[in-house]
């Protein structure tokens, strides 16, 4: 019983700690992304005040950095579907230290990547015209009505499990936090008091939640993909588009949750409870899902450079050793093969190597989106000349806002909620679930061990 | 929300939308549009806001019509009627433009339209400029060109036109105006021959009656049910009433540790 106390104080301090005050570099770190976005704001602006041609779009290549970038935070929002929903359901234990901070990725991912879309809009009023004049039959309406559905449904993912949490900080941090932060803790608490009636209504909830968010978190990269392989152009002509967008997805998913749980280990002191453990088996997953993206591009690449079907050919100049080749093998050698090296070889399988393989696989992934999206509209499907594409500052400023964006919502989520499950994890604990709170060595007591004391 | 950020947050709201307005066409140009001239965007601009030529002759005269109408009736050497014609008359006449179309046109055939430009006493203007449009709906609304041709010793243009609508299709013809002359449009309507469409709309794939669009509606009714489902959850746990004492939580830890 002691052991148990002990550990939860311990644990409980380490977690809530950062909620209370914040560091120099903390402030820093805000202030620069805070810049940053509002730059990007501005450039916006210019957008909406002078027209799309203030961007390096145009009528032959209609798609550039903000749909990759759209393509590319979707992307990365399976993260928390795949550790918080497919390993609940496994009952897969080790996840429950990082299963929030992967949440986190997924609601704000998707909010970012959601507002590339309006972003790309030269006219954003018009997005209503989807809603008068959109029809069903559309790939397009498809996308509307599952990335909504996702974003909706990834908040109320991370809301739920997140509640007793609050509660906590409510009850905890009282004293010490700000008049912002306690009318948050009283208002999203929803009073919660750890009943049995509550409790058995959480579980519900989550598990409802669990199920259902699987299948839409694979249905809308899904239908991203089928926007492109819904047309006949070369590149985008492809029946494999689907699985290759949802294991893409994944792949930078688990490359994003790497970086952020190094991250957040270091910055606030995690050690204790993010482990070498869980680095490495999401380490082997990331190996798996290298090998697998490796195989569907391999395979794409292959099917269609052996037929070179129409426009093909020029597709596969254009990415092989054309204008776009730096960024095709940059991709496959960055963003593929080095990765995997590291990931494989034991030395460099360590908590350093497998963020450096997760920041490479991250860039490639970018790259990757790019290379989809940019040298297909490229190839002229009549006799005509290429068509370029030379992204100008406007576009560069908001895509460095999105990811400061992306970033400074991180921040401010850590700043207000605990970034570890701390009830899970405890509840681990106390149940005595092996790995599952990934206790320290130099720790606190298992419960057999504090009955003997 | 604390009211103390109601206000900028109302500041950033207004410089969006006026961002946003600023962004689109100012509707004061719009009630300028003299009746003769086509009532659209594409008017002045190639793509809002990149002006056309029009546009650019339109922004240059100060946003008048009136006096884009001056500017453009100053005589040009090249394009001098034939000898024989009226002095170039200090105001500008009236013009009428006589569309002529065949009554019944079968649809998908070639045909020749003809409009005749006549000045208010009825003599022929030659050598004028008439534009030919049919209304079209394709995404957005708005007049398609047919084509543009110059008239004739005898005041008349002529164009050759396809027709592909079903049952009617609208043509006008447009003389946008100088030399001394005013502009003026002139519509009419063809008749159109012929039962079977030049496209036809097929299913591509005959599939079971239960794979159509109304499966999209119901896979997103199930999860939206889940998501309401769900939402009740926490209006439950909202609403729970139920007291934990000290008493309760302690038996609570026992339980535990007797575990």
């Amino acid at each position: 019983m002691k052991g148990i106390t002990d550990f939860r104080l311990r644990f409980e301090a380490v977690v809530l700690s950062p909620l209370v005050k914040s560091s120099r570099s903390y402030k820093l770190l805000v202030t620069v992304l805070i810049l940053i976005v509002l730059w990007g704001a501005y450039a916006y602006s210019t957008q909406l005040r002078s027209g799309l041609m203030v961007t390096g779009l145009n009528d032959r290549v209609s798609w550039g950095f903000y749909i990759t970038n759209f393509v590319f935070f979707v992307g990365i929002s399976h993260a928390g579907t795949l550790l918080s929903a497919i390993l609940r359901v496994t009952g897969t234990d080790w996840r429950l230290p990082i299963t929030r901070m992967a949440e986190v990725i997924t609601a704000v991912a998707l909010f970012i990547g959601a507002l590339m879309i309006i972003i790309d809009m030269g006219r954003p009023d018009r997005i209503l015209h989807l809603l008068m004049y959109g029809q069903i039959r559309s790939p397009l309406i498809w996308d509307l009505i599952s990335v909504t559905t996702y974003l909706i449904g990834s908040i109320t993912f991370l809301y739920i499990p997140l509640i007793p949490d609050i509660a906590l900080c409510r009850d905890r941090l009282s004293g010490s936090a700000s008049r912002f932060q306690k009318w948050v803790y009283r208002t999203f608490s929803l009073g919660w008091k750890g009943t049995e009636n509550q409790k058995a209504r959480l579980e519900k909830a989550m598990g409802i939640m669990s199920i259902v968010i699987i299948p839409v978190a694979i249905s809308v990269h899904t239908i991203i993909s089928w926007i492109f392989a819904m047309t006949v152009r070369p590149g985008w002509n492809s029946t494999i588009f689907g699985p290759y967008f949802v294991i893409g997805a994944i792949f930078s998913g688990i490359a994003s949750i790497l970086i952020v749980m190094a991250i957040f280990r270091k910055v606030f002191h995690l050690e204790d409870y993010i482990r070498k453990e869980h680095f490495e088996k999401l380490g082997f997953l990331f190996l798996t899902l290298t090998a697998l993206y490796g195989y569907f591009t391999f395979s794409e690449y292959l099917t269609v450079g052996y037929k070179l079907e129409g426009q093909e050919r020029e597709l596969m100049n254009l990415l092989f050793v054309g204008q776009q080749a730096p960024i095709f093998w940059s991709f496959v050698i960055g963003g593929l093969l080095i990765p995997a090296l590291l990931i494989i070889f034991p030395r460099t399988r360590t908590i350093p190597g497998l963020v450096v393989a997760s920041v490479l696989v991250n860039i490639g992934m970018w790259l990757k989106r790019f290379i989809i999206i940019v040298p297909t509209l490229q190839v002229p499907l009549m006799p005509y000349d290429f068509g370029h594409y030379s992204p100008t500052w406007v576009e560069w400023s908001v895509t460095a806002a999105g990811f400061a964006g992306f970033i400074l919502m991180f921040a401010l989520f850590a700043r207000l909620f605990p970034i570890i499950s701390i009830w899970e994890v405890m509840e681990a604990h106390e149940e005595g679930v092996p790995h599952a709170n990934s206790i320290s060595d130099r720790g606190a007591l298992r419960p057999s061990q504090a009955q003997e004391s | 929300m604390p009211r103390k950020y109601l206000v900028p947050l109302f500041m950033v709201l207004a410089v969006l939308i006026g961002l946003s307005l600023e962004a689109q066409a100012k509707p004061e140009f719009f009630a300028r549009i003299p009746d003769n001239y086509e009532k659209s965007c594409n008017l002045c601009h190639v793509a809002p806001p990149v002006l056309n030529d029009f546009g650019k002759s339109f922004k240059a005269a100060g946003f008048s019509f009136e006096k884009l109408s001056k500017l453009q009736s100053k005589p040009k050497e090249s394009e001098t009627t034939s000898p024989g014609t009226a002095p170039k008359p200090a105001v500008a006449l009236s013009t009428i433009l006589k569309l002529t179309i065949p009554e019944k046109v079968p649809r998908g055939e070639q045909v020749e339209i003809q409009a005749r430009l006549e000045d208010a006493t009825g003599k022929p203007v030659v050598g004028a400029v008439v534009s030919f449009a049919a209304p079209a709906s394709l995404f957005i609304d708005g007049n398609m060109s047919i084509s543009e041709a110059r008239t004739d010793s005898q005041g008349v243009a002529r164009v050759r036109f396809i027709p592909r609508l079903e049952k009617q299709a609208e043509i006008i013809a447009q003389y946008k105006g100088g030399e001394g002359f005013q502009p003026t449009v002139s519509r009419s309507i063809m008749m159109l021959t012929g039962d079977t469409p030049l496209y036809q709309t097929d299913w591509t794939l005959k599939a079971p009656f239960f794979m159509s669009t109304w499966l999209i509606l119901l896979a997103v009714s199930i999860v939206w049910t889940a998501y309401i489902v769900t939402y009740a959850q926490l209006v439950a746990i909202r609403r729970d009433k139920e007291v934990v004492t000290p008493a309760v939580q302690e038996a609570d830890q026992e339980k535990v540790m007797a575990q």
